[in-house]
């Protein structure tokens, strides 16, 4: 359907604010790959992560330096941090990287396959300061095992819900994966996120990267994602769930109505990355091409105020179908996730493969 | 840069006119959590003057913070971050003495979503 005059103007007008953003690039959030060792083996992983990894976890201090250099510039009550990995809940010493991180003054979340939450290990992560958590379910039970590599998951992520819903104070939502083998159970899925109390639900399509490349039934076609946005969008008008469309990538006509903000693609911008071997990167997932350095040899916030020029400065990305696209002004490219290096087109274009 | 920052914050006022703003302050990076706190900023001032109040002593509490700043020479304070939508309880102390005057001692209770905070005391006998 078209776009009202006043949609069209609220697009022209963020489109300009994000412009200026990526002048000004305030970080504002910051994923520390506190780990690559990982209890499952997804078949749709980005970070390819193993159950053993020879990257050694981040010793806590080395991180916690980092947050004093940020401290010199930004609030850091302004700066979200977020543990990632591989599984976050692999290191025993979480909760200590929880106080020292709550000790500098930064809030910090986690992102988590829920497997290893238990009452007692979240209630000590709480503890710890923990402000935010997001749990994967990515289908009922068949299926989230199948992409999750493991009979034993989602028991697992049935548990971590009650845990993670019944807490008012730790802000949580679940994500899920669509594909082809869930899009027909979504409601079975919401209707249970709804019964065990969860707030927020957040659904994302699958980025053809890492071992996702391999595996044909997890990516949607058009018409597929046309569906999706189409469900995102009621599920939206009945409000029993939050539910919304992740920032993965630009949506087209829906843009506006799956998701409370605007498509912006924030890597480099406002969010940078720690990965585990030190590197300094946007998002975890971005391809490692678009490393800027590394806290071993450069500080952190000289790599953030000096480098990141391929993302802070976009031009190079209207090429292939975003080149004569009408709606480059809106999306700007897209996702960085989904470039394979500085002069590479767009992997995907959710909003094109809607027209085909 | 700073021509930067004056275009940027226009352009959240813009937004916000259109009731679209509320998705600049807080955003989801795409394999990120929620975020989930709000900086804690606000003002102090006579209540009689409407200047600013140096030398006061803010605490604050809420379920699951507690936070402590003084205001600075304009009034201003900033405490930190606590966990979003938090009823605070707010106590004022005046810690510097008789130096801008005198100010009775408040605590109030506020519903706190990401407003400024802005108090107003009135001098002590």
């Amino acid at each position: 359907m078209p776009l009202t005059i006043k949609q069209r103007l609220v697009k022209r007008v963020f489109a300009q604010y994000a412009k200026t953003q990526a002048e000004l690039y305030p970080l504002t959030y910051l994923f520390w790959e506190c780990t690559l060792r990982c209890n499952l083996n997804c078949i749709h992983c980005g970070s390819d992560c193993k159950k053993e990894s020879h990257i050694k976890d981040m010793p806590v201090e080395d991180f916690t330096k980092i947050l004093k250099e940020i401290s010199s510039k930004y609030k850091p009550g302004e700066v979200m941090i977020v543990l990632t990995g591989g599984e976050p809940l692999m290191r025993k010493d979480l909760e200590e990287c929880g106080k020292q991180i709550t000790a500098s003054g930064f809030p910090w979340g986690m992102v988590t396959n829920g497997l290893m939450l238990t009452q007692e290990r979240f209630d000590s992560l709480v503890k710890s300061g923990l402000r935010a958590i997001t749990l994967s379910m990515d289908g009922l039970e068949e299926n989230h095992n199948w992409m999750r590599g493991s009979n034993k998951s989602f028991a697992g992520v049935e548990r971590a819900l009650k845990i993670i819903s019944a807490n008012e104070n730790v802000v949580h939502d679940v994500v899920t994966c669509v594909n082809k083998r869930n899009l027909h159970e979504l409601e079975q899925i919401r209707q249970k996120l709804i019964s065990a109390g969860v707030k927020a639900w957040r659904l994302f399509t699958i980025a053809p990267i890492g071992r996702a490349v391999n595996y044909e039934d997890l990516h949607l076609n058009g018409s597929e994602i046309k569906t999706l946005f189409e469900y995102i969008r009621q599920c939206r008008a009945d409000k029993k769930i939050k539910t919304s469309f992740s920032c993965e990538a630009y949506a087209g006509d829906y843009d506006h109505e799956i998701r409370d903000g605007l498509f912006f693609c924030r890597a480099g911008i406002n969010i940078g990355s720690v990965l585990a071997d030190g590197s300094v990167s946007a998002c975890p997932n971005n391809n490692h091409s678009f490393v800027q350095g590394n806290i071993y040899n450069e500080s952190f916030l000289s790599i953030w105020e000096n480098k990141f020029e391929s993302m802070r400065n976009r031009k190079w990305m209207k090429n292939g179908v975003c080149k004569t696209c009408k709606d480059y002004k809106y999306c700007n490219g897209g996702a960085m996730h989904l470039r394979e290096n500085c002069k590479s087109t767009t992997l995907r274009c959710l909003s094109k493969d809607m027209t085909v | 840069m700073k021509i930067a920052k004056v275009k940027s914050s226009v352009y959240r006022k813009v937004l916000g006119v259109f009731g679209a703003a509320g998705f600049l302050v807080t955003f989801q990076a795409c394999y990120g959590t929620p975020q989930n706190f709000i900086d804690v900023n606000g003002k102090i001032s006579d209540k009689d003057t409407q200047e600013g109040i140096s030398g006061l002593r803010v605490n604050i509490i809420s379920d699951t913070d507690s936070l402590t700043a003084t205001t600075d020479s304009a009034g201003n304070f900033y405490t930190g971050i606590i966990s979003r939508n938090n009823k605070l309880q707010i106590n004022i102390i005046d810690i510097d003495g008789e130096e801008n005057g005198s100010y009775a001692e408040l605590d109030t209770t506020i519903d706190y979503e990401d407003q400024l905070i802005d108090l107003k005391l009135s001098k002590s006998n």
